[in-house]
């Protein structure tokens, strides 16, 4: 059985997820959006459109976001998103156990 | 590419959802300019009108939105947007002027209070020269085609295109997106509809503020300007950056902090907190509607629950994750109608500013057309429009919701919230004191400690003792006290107070002592009662008639030493200690010289009394002799104010009701009147009071002053009315003035036991009091009040609170029970610091927390709003469910069990599963007691197979009809046959052309109750002026009140209208001398109320007997005791003579046709028009009213039965049946005549909570077994009238008992006694009686009134009247020793039986 472990996942491809969906979701032609565009600001996407965006994530990366994760540090790009997204889904340390 | 169709393209769309709800909001209010959204800028330079118009002519040309145009749909049809030319700027002068900016903002706001009209242009632009460098610039638009986007878009727009020609650039900015195509689609995502329909069932959804009336009133609305300063603003946006206020974007995050304050302040407000409002959501999904001009926005419920403790961090916290979800579901098209399940508030943020205008900054102001959604009482506008970095607040208030002066202080409120969040946003929103100096001074002058130096009354100085002594001095041989035939004067009640309490004191009384008092009432009791104050004890009255556990308990709890029992009354205390003492023998062994020492003085003890406690046992209150003579002094000013008058001792001594009436007399040298109780379950001495008519005060409860409902009290001597113990409610107070002449002064007096008898008192005015209930009104003397929250904040005026009060005397706690007076009575919660112990109450400042609800109404008087906890008010006692759990509980077998309390629901349940109707007939099954047989046959078809042979002999022949005209012109000359009851409806109209066909000379009478119906009335002239027949129409002014009565009694109008024609129409037929009256009463009515099954059962009821019991039956119908008796000179009907005078016929009865038949005929020969706008009736507009009620509160329809009749006797077509019940009834007309007529549907709940029971058992308990247990525990007035048992007592989320679930669960299941019509008119009486008094659609003649739901009280009701209306003599007890209706006919009946009999005797 092969678990998908997102975390493993490189950076590059949680973006490209990422962005397919801004692209594909919340922007029409001729807008378009890289990894560095500011998310926030406003010219790119409203708050409607952003929160969309973190629906999207938790739905796909099967994590929550609590209140306190919906923050400017999170959400700035999507460079940014991808790299919360990972550390995110990461699994807990194992218990220090009897492995030397 | 952006797409934009060239001008002149005649396209149309049609409107969008958004676009929908203002357009039908326009359409509601055509003449209000409530959708214009209006700007004025001032620009200071010079803007030049030639490349202005330009600039604009581009930026309008090129934009589909500001050309929309809305023409009148066709009928029936949907409006559709489509486009005309291209609005132009136009250009004005005010440079001439002497204050231009001034005269152009003033015109501004005059411009936008004009109404846009759908047709024409619904954009204004026009330029403005209001100097050399100074230019305005109007623009308004109709919310269609705009929002606060699509407006600065439009700003920056014409901006960039002036630019553009001033700097004369080539290429012009890109235009506008076809709105059309770029205003978002409707989706349907399930789980934002989900979010949405949850928000919108809330409660919360319309809030009430200052206890004001949610309802705005039209679109009138008030702007009030708040600009916050930097400090504020400055503040306000760091606290945005904050913990539980930090979202992803600055705007979010402000969004959601202007949110939290919003709630908060309506929190404070209203008082309620399950808040709430609606907020807009751009609703510009792409980059492309981004760029369009048009109407984008969707309004969506916003919600939040505010807890007890709720801090503003906290509340924040809740806002942001509601942000979330909000915007998250906010989807286009989503939105609700506005109307529909809007909130009442709306939070308007806008993010976003202008900027300069080519360069230029500019003024902006938003001006307020003076009218908004009718929808809306407040409307919160938040704004940086100039972007200066300063918030702009605006508070649009309906002007119907609130008045100027509560608006103003509304925004203070607003203010004083802001500067705490600001302060300290972990403070709890509870605890902000909001109300403005003015509003603290106004608070606390309720109730003021008056200084001897201003001339009024000084706290009491004495002790009632002494007062009376006084009296006695002055007056001693004045009669104090009178029983019967006994009296006593002052001098006397003092001599013996004295010796008993000479004989307390060498018992070893010492000052404190409690003395036990166990008598009925009575001379000895009254002078026990003195004596134990004049030996400085307190006395413990015991209800004589209290079960023997509840003796037990006070007695020990008080722990008293000394029982005085009164005569007859044998007591063996538990306590061997106890000495008991007869009063009697104590008097006697007292007499003599004696020392009594100094007397009691004002620090003593006076009473110790019990009221209901929670845990299960009662709690004694201990009231001190400083209190009493406080409330007693009071009580003497205002209502004795000097006079020499005659109370009633009638209530029960151990309630704190009576002392008003036991001491007042004393101490004013009035005269007491003692009624002992009488035996039985229930104290009726009440009536006593009424029959002797001998005193002018009175003190009693609302549940008393309701049995005197209905007497006649033009006789009483009473003069002053004083009400007490429960809520009073405006019906019942109206009720019993009118029948007292209005000449008797009633109050209504509030007051916990705690706060020594009445602290609030407001004098019913029957002009001024229109709410449901009676004000409490204002503090009495030397008592102070508070209104405070949760968290003991005071609140502001009009927000309700718990009271809390203080006063001179208060009870010192409860006896033996530190905790829980501990609990309830606590020092000032916010003492004045400059003014620290200005204590009210001799034992330092003290202050009582009620646990009721009120508020002030008109700044100053209180008004009662309910309980804050489980606490009920039975017959003006206090229940508390906890103590009768308890005793339940005591029970062995009972598991658990829980008290609500219960009302007798007015309205019929509602149906369940499908309605049948049976294959013959067309009977629906929803008719009460209806069965149907395998073949869907029912049960009155069934039994009209058997009877239908007898009932035949019933019915007669046109020529038997004729040898009845022939007798009766026999027998009498006169120059009418008959009168015709003539409604103008087919039935009646097609009977008199008959009658006249016969050759008889007829008088047509007919009642205009007022909703006949033109085409009736003309049917009725024509028909009569071709058939020469003499009309006459009769009317009677009270026609109203009849329906009104006809509507409480029997849920139709037909009933009351019946009566009053049949009423009108023998006085008349008898002032004319004329010895028939016919009616047009159908066959099938006919079987409905004369031919019933039982009548034919044995087969014997000829054709003779018949018509004697519909004689009978008849006689007892025009004399009962209804509105149409009330109003309508009956006088003629209290004899038999006028029975044989006048002979009633049913034309019908004679003869037999189908509607088919009638109809025809009456279209052949004569101009009769079936009318139009009667719905069911052919004559009468009312009659569908009647309909709408009946369904309404029984259930079913009340043609559903004749109509069947029709159907079995061949007159009708099932089909036909079934059609005129499957009424379409307009109910916004019923709703007018309902009002019209004065029926108000609202109204019509049970005056009377009482209790039920529901209990877990593990083994067979009897409800004989559980009330007999009861009985011995618990006064009669605390036992449940229902005990239900249950298999297990349901919670809900929240942990608390379901009582909806336990009651639904508990009916099921509970076999009920087969319904069994009444017999004879005794028990037809009874039934009607039963109803009205049980609220229920049916009762049926073996029903058992207790179990139905009746409380003792209703059972007194009952007997009065069965006595009053059959004139006989029946024990006010009789229901209980026979609670079954045909039992208690029988008793009646016998007793009639019994009177005739002495009567017969006597001759």
């Amino acid at each position: 059985m092969v678990v998908d472990n997102i975390s493993n996942r490189k950076p590059q491809e949680l973006e490209e997820q990422i962005l397919a969906f801004i692209q594909r979701e919340l922007l029409g032609p001729p807008d378009t959006v890289s990894r560095d565009d500011d998310l926030l600001s406003g010219e790119l996407l409203d708050s409607v459109a952003v929160l969309r965006l973190a629906a999207f994530v938790q739905e796909e990366f099967r994590f929550s976001l609590g209140p306190s994760d919906f923050v400017v540090e999170n959400f700035q790009n999507v460079a940014v998103l991808a790299e919360y997204v990972r550390s995110a889904t990461a699994p807990a340390e194992p218990p220090s156990g009897d492995h030397r | 590419m952006t797409r934009f169709e060239p001008e002149g393209t005649a396209s149309t769309h049609a409107l969008t959802h958004n676009q929908m709800q203002i357009w039908i909001g326009q359409r509601l209010h055509p003449q209000s300019p409530l959708y214009n959204m209006a700007f004025a800028f001032v620009f200071p330079t010079h803007l030049r009108p030639d490349l202005f118009s330009e600039a604009w002519r581009r930026v309008a040309g090129g934009s589909d939105a500001l050309r929309t145009r809305v023409p009148q749909p066709k009928d029936g049809g949907l409006p559709e947007a489509t486009e005309g030319s291209t609005p132009a700027t136009t250009t004005l002068d005010f440079g001439a002027l002497c204050d231009p900016e001034g005269e152009f903002l003033r015109w501004c706001r005059q411009r936008s209070s004009h109404p846009l009209p759908l047709e024409g242009e619904l954009v204004e632009s026009v330029l403005v020269r209001l100097g050399e460098a100074r230019t305005g610039w109007y623009l308004g638009q109709h919310h269609l085609i705009t929002d606060a986007a699509s407006t600065l878009l439009l700003y920056r727009q014409v901006a960039a295109h002036y630019q553009a020609l001033r700097r004369d650039d080539r290429e012009p900015p890109a235009l506008s997106p076809y709105y059309p195509t770029v205003a978002a689609l409707e989706s349907e995502e399930s789980q934002a509809l989900e979010h949405w329909e949850i928000r919108q069932k809330r409660p919360g959804r319309s809030v009430s503020l200052y206890g004001r009336s949610a309802e705005p009133v039209g679109t009138a609305s008030a702007r009030h300007t708040l600009e916050l300063d930097e400090g504020r603003s400055r503040g306000l946006d760091e606290l945005s950056r904050q913990d539980g206020f930090r979202s992803l974007s600055p705007d979010l995050s402000r969004f959601s902090l202007f949110a939290t304050l919003l709630l908060s302040w309506l929190h404070r407000i209203s008082g309620s907190k399950d808040l709430g409002f609606d907020a807009p959501v751009a609703g510009r999904p792409t980059s492309e509607a981004k760029r369009a001009l048009g109407l984008f926005i969707e309004v969506f419920p916003f919600a939040a629950t505010v807890e007890g403790n709720e801090t503003f961090r906290s509340l924040g916290t809740k806002c942001l994750q509601e942000a979330m979800l909000f915007l998250r579901h906010a989807r286009p098209g989503m939105s609700s109608p506005s109307g529909a399940t809007a909130s009442n508030v709306v939070l308007n943020y806008f993010p976003g500013a202008f900027g300069p205008f080519a360069e230029v900054p500019a003024q902006i102001e938003w001006v307020h057309p003076g009218h908004g959604d009718s929808v809306h009482a407040l409307r919160l506008q938040v704004h940086d429009f100039s972007g200066r970095g300063r918030f702009t607040l605006h508070f649009d208030v309906n002007e119907g919701v609130l008045p100027e002066g509560l608006r103003r202080r509304a925004v203070e409120h607003f203010e004083t919230m802001l500067d705490a969040s600001l302060e300290d946003p972990d403070r709890p929103i509870a605890s902000v004191d909001l109300r403005s100096g003015e509003e603290r001074r106004a608070m606390n002058s309720l109730g003021r400690i008056r200084s001897a130096a201003t001339d009024s009354p000084a706290p009491a100085d004495r002790t009632v003792v002494e007062i009376f002594d006084a009296q006695a001095d002055l007056v001693p041989e004045r009669v104090a006290l009178r029983q019967g035939d006994a009296e006593l004067t002052f001098a006397e009640l003092r001599e013996r107070s004295e010796a008993l309490a000479a004989t307390l004191l060498a018992q070893g009384l010492e000052a404190g002592d409690r003395v036990a008092i166990l008598s009925r009432r009575s001379i000895g009791a009254v002078v026990a009662i003195l004596a134990t104050l004049r030996a400085r004890g307190a006395y413990v009255p015991i209800e004589a008639t209290a079960p023997r556990a509840r003796r037990e308990h006070l007695l020990e709890d008080s722990g008293a030493r000394i029982l005085l029992t009164g005569e007859g009354v044998v007591a063996a205390p538990r306590n061997p200690e106890v000495r008991v003492l007869p009063i009697a023998e104590g008097i006697e062994s007292g007499r003599g010289p004696v020392d009594l020492g100094a007397g009691p003085s004002l620090d003593d003890l006076a009473y110790l009394i019990y009221t209901s406690g929670s845990t299960g046992a009662p709690k004694g209150v201990l009231i001190g002799q400083v209190g009493l003579a406080d409330y007693l002094g009071w009580a003497s000013r205002h209502y004795v104010r000097g006079d020499r008058l005659t109370f009633p001792l009638f209530t029960s001594l151990a309630f704190d009701l009576t002392v008003t009436s036991l001491f007042l007399p004393l101490i004013t040298g009035g005269t007491l009147e003692i009624y002992e109780e009488p035996d039985g379950p229930v104290d009726t001495a009440l009536m006593d009071v009424v029959q002797a008519n001998a005193v002018d005060f009175i003190k009693l409860t609302p549940s008393h002053l309701s049995w005197l409902q209905g007497m006649d009290l033009e006789g009483s001597r009473l003069q002053r009315m004083v009400v007490g113990g429960e809520n009073l409610r405006t019906q019942l107070s109206a009720a019993i003035s009118a029948q007292l002449g209005n000449r008797v002064e009633i109050y209504n007096e509030y007051g916990p036991t705690e706060a020594v008898v009445g602290c609030v008192v407001h004098r019913y005015d029957p002009r001024a009091d229109t709410d449901a209930s009676v004000p409490i009104g204002i503090p009495t003397d030397h008592v102070r009040v508070a209104i405070l929250n949760e968290a003991l904040t005071p609140v502001p005026a009009g927000v309700p609170g718990e009271l809390w009060i203080s006063r001179y005397g208060l009870a010192r706690g409860y006896h033996g029970l530190e905790r829980l007076t501990a609990e309830h009575f606590a020092p000032n919660p916010h003492p004045n610091p400059r003014n620290p112990q200005r204590g009210l109450d001799r034992s330092g400042e003290r202050w009582y927390r009620t646990g009721d609800l009120v508020r002030t109404v008109d700044e100053s008087t209180l008004e009662y709003l309910g309980r804050l906890d489980r606490q009920l008010k039975i017959s003006g006692f206090r229940v508390e469910p906890g103590e009768i759990e308890t005793a339940l509980l005591s029970m062995p077998g009972i598991e658990r069990c829980v008290v609500v309390p219960w009302q007798q629901p007015a309205a019929a349940p509602p149906q369940d599963g499908e309605i049948h109707h049976c294959t013959r007939c067309g009977l629906p099954s929803n008719y009460p007691s209806s069965t149907f047989d395998s073949q869907g046959v029912c049960h009155m078809c069934r039994s009209y197979e058997s009877t239908k042979a007898h009932a035949q002999a019933y019915f007669k022949s046109m020529d038997d009809l004729r040898a009845v005209f022939e007798e009766s012109a026999r027998r009498r000359e006169s120059r009418y046959d008959c009168m015709m009851l003539l409604s103008g409806g087919k039935d009646s109209t097609y009977a008199l052309c008959q009658l006249v066909e016969m050759g008889l000379s007829v008088y047509a009478f007919t009642l205009d109750n007022g909703f006949i119906a033109e085409g009736a009335k003309e049917n009725i002239r024509k028909v009569t002026g071709q058939l020469g027949v003499a009309v006459e129409f009769g009317t009677t002014p009270a026609m109203n009140a009849i329906f009104r009565d006809s509507l409480m009694r029997f849920s139709n109008v037909c009933n009351g209208c019946f009566k009053a024609i049949y009423t009108l129409s023998m006085q008349r037929a008898r002032e004319l001398e004329i010895p028939i009256i016919v009616t047009g009463l159908s066959r099938g009515q006919m079987f409905e109320t004369r031919l019933t099954e039982e009548v034919f059962r044995d087969g014997q009821r000829s054709p003779e007997e018949i018509d004697a019991a519909v004689l009978a039956a008849r006689k007892v119908y025009h004399r009962l005791p209804d509105e149409v008796s009330r109003s309508l000179d009956v006088r003629i009907f209290q004899d038999d003579q006028i029975f044989e005078e006048i002979q009633f016929i049913d034309f019908y009865r004679y003869c037999d046709v189908g509607m088919d038949t009638m109809y025809s005929y009456l279209r052949r020969q004569v101009p009769w028009v079936r009318p139009k706008d009667t719905g069911r009736s052919t004559n009468c507009l009312i009659n569908d009213t009647g309909i709408y009620i009946h369904k309404k509160e029984r259930g079913f329809h009340n043609y559903a039965l004749p109509y069947s009749w029709d159907v079995r006797l061949g007159h009708k077509t099932r089909q036909a049946a079934l059609g005129e019940l499957d009424d379409d009834i307009d109910e916004s007309a019923v709703r007018e005549i309902l009002a019209e007529v004065g029926y108000d549907l609202e109204t019509r709940t049970a005056d009377q909570a009482t209790l039920e029971a529901f209990y877990v058992a593990s083994e067979g308990v009897s409800d004989r077994q559980l009330r007999r247990h009861l009985g011995e525990h618990l006064s009669p007035h605390l036992i449940p009238t229902r005990l239900r048992r249950v298999d297990s007592i349901p919670l809900t989320a929240s942990g608390k008992v379901d009582v909806e679930r336990l009651s639904r669960e508990a009916h099921e299941g509970r076999p009920k006694t087969p319904y069994r019509p009444p017999e004879g008119p005794v028990e037809e009486y009874l039934t009607q009686v039963w109803q009205e008094e049980l609220h229920s659609s049916c009762v049926g003649a073996d029903d058992h009134f207790f179990e139905l739901g009746g409380t003792s009280l209703a059972a007194i009701q009952v007997m009065l009247r069965l006595g009053r209306e059959f004139d006989i003599d029946l024990p006010l007890d009789g229901m209980f020793s026979h609670p079954k209706l045909s039992a208690l006919a029988r008793v009646a009946e016998e007793k009639i039986l019994e009177d005739v009999e002495g009567m017969a005797g006597e001759a």
